[in-house]
């Protein structure tokens, strides 16, 4: 029945490819006005290499000044700056459009749809975001420089910045209008475009996880949107929000901003827990265990992550009762996601696994993803909290989360799905290289990052204590190599799309199922003209 | 493909889409002003 499902869409995809390939021929028409979900999934997957290459760049500032005590190479000012835009630009700019890039490509060809719901606002929602870091960027060559408080944007510090503030302020809110049309144009598409026979609890992992990021960010980016705007109003137009001086609570601001910030957190994660929960299946050869139960805990992890935002600021002087229920709040998230955990190695467990880059990757993020959720635990310890708080032990733990965690998912995503992008195979010595080049270097970038938190090393300064010196060295180091092991990674991603012999098949992998697996590689411009029937479980995870 | 090109059952979905997207536009700016709107009463 599998088989029969899947030629049977074959067949459909060669029908639709002889009237399907009418890309448009000028360079403006294809890129600049295009409405295909495809050439803008591709738009922002570019823009979000340039943009990490950018924050990464500004990550190398910020190691080679830390590399040894005292200080070395640039103004502590231009240091917080960096700080601020390294964080801003790979939260904003780099994982969230990758995610959405990867959205854009991957959810109507999941669901047997022939386009994004909404494809002219899908154009809109993209080009509005190399204005807004056009606009960001520009702030660091302004006379009052680029912001420089964090990328929490805490008053009353933030306010000291000059008038390039306006634009940062700005430069969100474009961000957030960009993040929020993308999101009601995958959950419209996702409700109203699914082929016949495409129910929910037969949807890729990936959908599902997307659908659910998709309400996360249309909940909480209008929050930050309301919170930037009162900073902006306190900064230029007298008001008092958070200026303790004029009646204003600073306090205000971090709730605000945490009830934004912790599930920004999850957005930039359950997509990649989508990811690997794609690609454990494919190369255990087996089917996804408890399909059903890694839905609910996706749907749980979201609901939680909106009622534990102040384990972000245990130390402002809550009440013992609120810094308790955030407490046990902030460790219940343990439950869902441990289910997770125990589902992809139950996946795992007695499958025909073989090791090929993607799996590399989707393993390398289970097993790193898992020691940032255990750190997490410690710090959601209120107690311990005290001690952890605003040192370098939290700066390992997020940093373990995104960069093993959400980089690595999105590592993974472009090694599983460019063959299918392109119609090329990458080459797979020079993908392994990248992944233990990769996994070696984090560890050593990150994890003694944990022993300088430990030991007392505050976050965001330029200089610090001679007793710290060895272990950030070894960061730096670690932080250096990390860095250009990710140049192997551009130089294979342009070879595959632009000079690679070797063509991929439709199907790719031997064992990825699916509809996106049932069009040629590349897809035709315009796939799924005719929508496919999906008739039974074997297109989908679920089984 | 343009808007000709479309099949009767797509322009369908896409009206009904066209609705999903106000409501979910119309929640997401009730949330802005929801916030800015409790802090300035809350001055």
């Amino acid at each position: 029945m599998t088989t029969e499902a899947i030629h049977h869409d074959v067949n459909e995809t060669h029908d639709a490819h002889d009237h399907g390939d009418h890309k448009p021929t000028g360079f403006l028409d294809r890129w600049l006005f295009t409405t295909n979900h495809k050439d803008i999934g591709t738009l922002y997957l570019v823009f979000s290499l340039t943009m990490f290459m950018i924050g990464g760049a500004m990550a190398m500032i910020i190691r080679a000044e830390l590399f040894m005590p005292g200080l070395q190479l640039v103004e502590p000012d231009f240091f917080n700056q960096m700080t601020t835009m390294h964080a801003l630009i790979m939260v904003f700019g780099a994982v969230m459009p990758a995610w959405v890039g990867f959205a854009n490509w991957l959810v109507p060809m999941m669901i047997g749809a022939p386009d994004m719901a909404l494809p002219r606002m899908n154009n809109w929602s993209f080009w509005i975001l190399p204005f807004a870091f056009t606009m960001l960027l520009s702030t660091l060559f302004m006379d009052s420089g680029g912001p420089a408080a964090g990328w929490t944007l805490y008053p009353p510090l933030v306010l000291q910045t000059g008038t390039s503030f306006a634009f940062v302020v700005f430069a969100v809110h474009m961000m957030g209008v960009s993040s929020i049309m993308g999101s009601i144009n995958i959950i419209a598409t996702i409700f109203n475009m699914r082929a016949p026979g495409m129910r929910l609890l037969r949807m890729p992992m990936f959908v599902w996880t997307w659908l659910i990021t998709a309400f996360l960010l249309i909940a909480v980016m209008p929050v930050l949107a309301g919170a930037v705007t009162m900073l902006l109003t306190d900064h230029f137009f007298s008001t008092n929000f958070f200026n303790a001086a004029g009646g204003g609570d600073p306090v205000m601001f971090q709730h605000i901003f945490w009830f934004f910030g912790h599930p920004e957190v999850y957005i930039m994660i359950l997509p990649a827990f989508g990811v690997v929960s794609e690609i454990l299946p494919t190369f255990s050869r087996k089917p996804l265990f408890g399909y059903g139960s890694m839905v609910y805990a996706t749907a749980t992890i979201a609901f939680l992550s909106f009622i534990v935002w102040a384990h972000h600021m245990f130390t402002v002087g809550m009440p013992l009762q609120a810094e308790l229920f955030f407490m046990y709040a902030t460790m219940l998230i343990s439950v869902p996601t441990g289910v997770k955990v125990f589902n992809w190695v139950a996946t795992m467990w007695q499958g025909s696994m073989t090791f090929e880059t993607p799996m590399l990757f989707a393993i390398g993020f289970v097993v790193l993803f898992t020691i940032g959720g255990l750190s997490g635990l410690m710090l959601a310890i209120t107690a311990a909290d005290f001690q952890y708080h605003d040192t370098y032990f939290v700066v390992a733990h997020f940093h373990y989360v995104l960069v093993p965690g959400a980089v690595f998912a999105l590592m993974a995503a472009t090694y599983y799905w460019l063959p299918k992008f392109t119609g090329n195979m990458y080459s797979e010595k020079w993908g392994k290289i990248h992944f233990w080049l990769s996994a070696i270097f984090v560890n050593v970038l990150f994890f003694p990052q944990h022993y300088l938190g430990l030991a007392g090393m505050p976050r965001r300064i330029p200089d610090y204590s001679p007793q710290f010196a060895d272990f950030n060295m070894v960061s730096s180091i670690g932080g250096f190599a990390f860095g250009a092991t990710q140049l192997i990674f551009v130089g294979i991603v342009w070879h595959c799309a632009f000079r690679s012999k070797v063509k991929a098949t439709p199907k790719v992998w031997e064992g990825s199922r699916g509809l996106e697996w049932t069009l040629d590689s590349p897809p035709a411009y315009h796939s799924f003209n005719t929508p496919p029937e999906v008739t039974c479980n074997a297109l989908s995870r679920a089984d | 493909m343009t808007d000709k090109q479309q099949s009767d059952d797509i322009r369908i979905k896409r009206a009904q889409a066209v609705k999903t997207a106000w409501v979910l536009g119309i929640i997401a700016v009730a949330i802005f002003a929801t916030f800015i709107g409790s802090a300035v009463i809350g001055r």
